[in-house]
């Protein structure tokens, strides 16, 4: 893993057009970025279109990171609103999908894929829950991030993020059955 | 304080939450709250179970076929582009400016130490630290962390969509951009007279609602023009009259004005 200070470097080393710079960064953050896409939008293949999309906006505009943040955190905030684009995208106009498995399904890819993906009453029970709350659930007690860094993410207070996680959890402690109070 | 659910406080919210993932900075307060508050207790559990069932989730990973995938189309996309050659956003022109400024300053002062250039001493080396403070103020956000309240620049629309607006008593959203009359029709909504225990919450706001987390909340308007709101306010007249924006279908609040 790459410290913050160099990760900045490696940024600004992009700006200039070093592509193994760029890959680097990418490296370091495709994982979870995609586990974060993944988590909000529900959908491999949505989540991989967000995690590209995301890597693209990061390498276009990696002249307009300030520094403010960790580079992992402004890549996050990224892919949250990337993925934010694809959902109200996909609530304007909702799409036919294809069909999952043109080409004959290979048993080893999918064992793979069943056993990389999400448990469906997770899934279930998130796509009950409004953006605000699914996202601060996801990036603090599914990805793990401190409460600064989610706020830093969503672009709000702290105390507007402690809010939204005991909100949200008590709305997903409500559909697991296990609320003991309203 | 704001008084909550059945004899809780907002910062009573806040300590359970915290005292239930671990990041209590007073874990003994908490504790003590949890102990003796059987409603606490309960909240308290309830969001443990939660946060436990949570973390016996498996991260999702991509399988390294998607991973391939991810790389060549990436790749692919970026073959022929620079990253932007757009000009430095405002503060980075703002730091030059103030750079030079200072260099013209300094060199000022030095000639006229020097007595290349004219006027009384001082002034020169006043005028020299004004600039380096004008630099450090201008490119002074560089490596430093932004407040929480602060947004950093984010690349795309999206991120500029869901830049938070508005006071410190008034969350605004992300995505709402500030155009329709928020605190005035909160204004407006508390002045009513609206007896909120009379106010008629159809089963479907009230579902709306609940989703956005405002379970014991009452519908006491309903706008809909370019967009489609439900006020909300708590259903208890003793609470504070907390005004709530919820976007309809999508059943999220874009608005909160306290």
């Amino acid at each position: 893993m790459t410290v913050p200070g160099n990760e900045a470097e490696l940024l600004a080393r992009v700006v200039t057009g070093d592509r193994h710079a760029f890959e680097l960064v990418m490296r370091n953050h495709e994982d979870r970025v995609f586990s974060v896409c993944l988590r909000i939008l529900g959908d491999r293949e949505r989540a991989l279109d967000a995690t590209q999309d995301t890597f693209l906006t990061v390498f276009r505009k990696a002249r307009q990171f300030e520094g403010r943040s960790a580079v992992g955190t402004w890549i996050y905030r990224i892919a949250v609103n990337t993925c934010y684009d694809q959902l109200r995208r996909m609530q304007r106009r909702p799409t036919e999908r294809l069909p999952e498995h043109v080409d004959p399904p290979d048993p080893v890819a999918e064992q793979e894929i069943e056993s990389a993906g999400l448990r469906p009453e997770i899934v279930a029970a998130l796509a009950g829950l409004s953006p605000e709350f699914r996202n601060a659930v996801i990036l603090s007690d599914l990805e793990g991030l401190s409460l600064p860094e989610v706020a830093d993410v969503l672009g709000v207070p702290v105390g507007t993020v402690k809010s939204r996680l005991f909100r949200g959890r008590r709305l997903l402690a409500r559909r697991l059955g296990n609320q003991t109070t309203s | 304080m704001r008084p909550s659910n059945q004899g809780m406080h907002e910062h009573d919210l806040d300590l359970i939450a915290a005292l239930a993932d671990g990041s209590a900075s007073d874990e003994a307060t908490a504790r003590s709250l949890v102990e003796t508050c059987p409603v606490c207790h309960a909240e308290y559990e309830a969001q443990r179970g939660v946060i436990a069932w949570l973390a016996d989730s498996p991260t999702p990973v991509m399988t390294e076929m998607e991973r391939a995938g991810l790389h060549r189309a990436v790749r692919s996309a970026i073959e022929n582009e620079t990253p932007s050659t757009a000009p430095a956003p405002w503060w980075q022109r703002l730091g030059y400016v103030a750079a030079g400024l200072l260099v013209v300053a300094g060199l000022a002062g030095v000639l006229q130490n020097a007595g290349v250039l004219g006027g009384a001493d001082g002034v020169s080396q006043s005028t020299a630290t004004t600039g380096a403070a004008e630099a450090e103020a201008a490119g002074g956000a560089e490596g430093t962390e932004a407040p929480a309240e602060e947004v950093p620049f984010v690349a795309g629309d999206a991120a500029e969509d869901f830049a938070p607006q508005g006071a410190t008593t008034t969350t605004a959203a992300a995505s709402q951009p500030l155009a329709f009359p928020f605190a005035q029709v909160a204004d407006e909504a508390r002045a009513s007279q609206i007896q909120r225990e009379e106010a008629d919450t159809s089963e479907d706001d009230r579902e709306c609602l609940v989703r956005a987390g405002l379970d014991h909340h009452v519908v006491v308007r309903e706008i809909d023009e370019d967009a489609s709101y439900l006020v909300a306010m708590p259903e208890d007249p003793a609470e504070d009259p907390v005004v709530f924006f919820v976007e309809v279908p999508g059943c999220r609040i874009v608005f909160e004005d306290r």
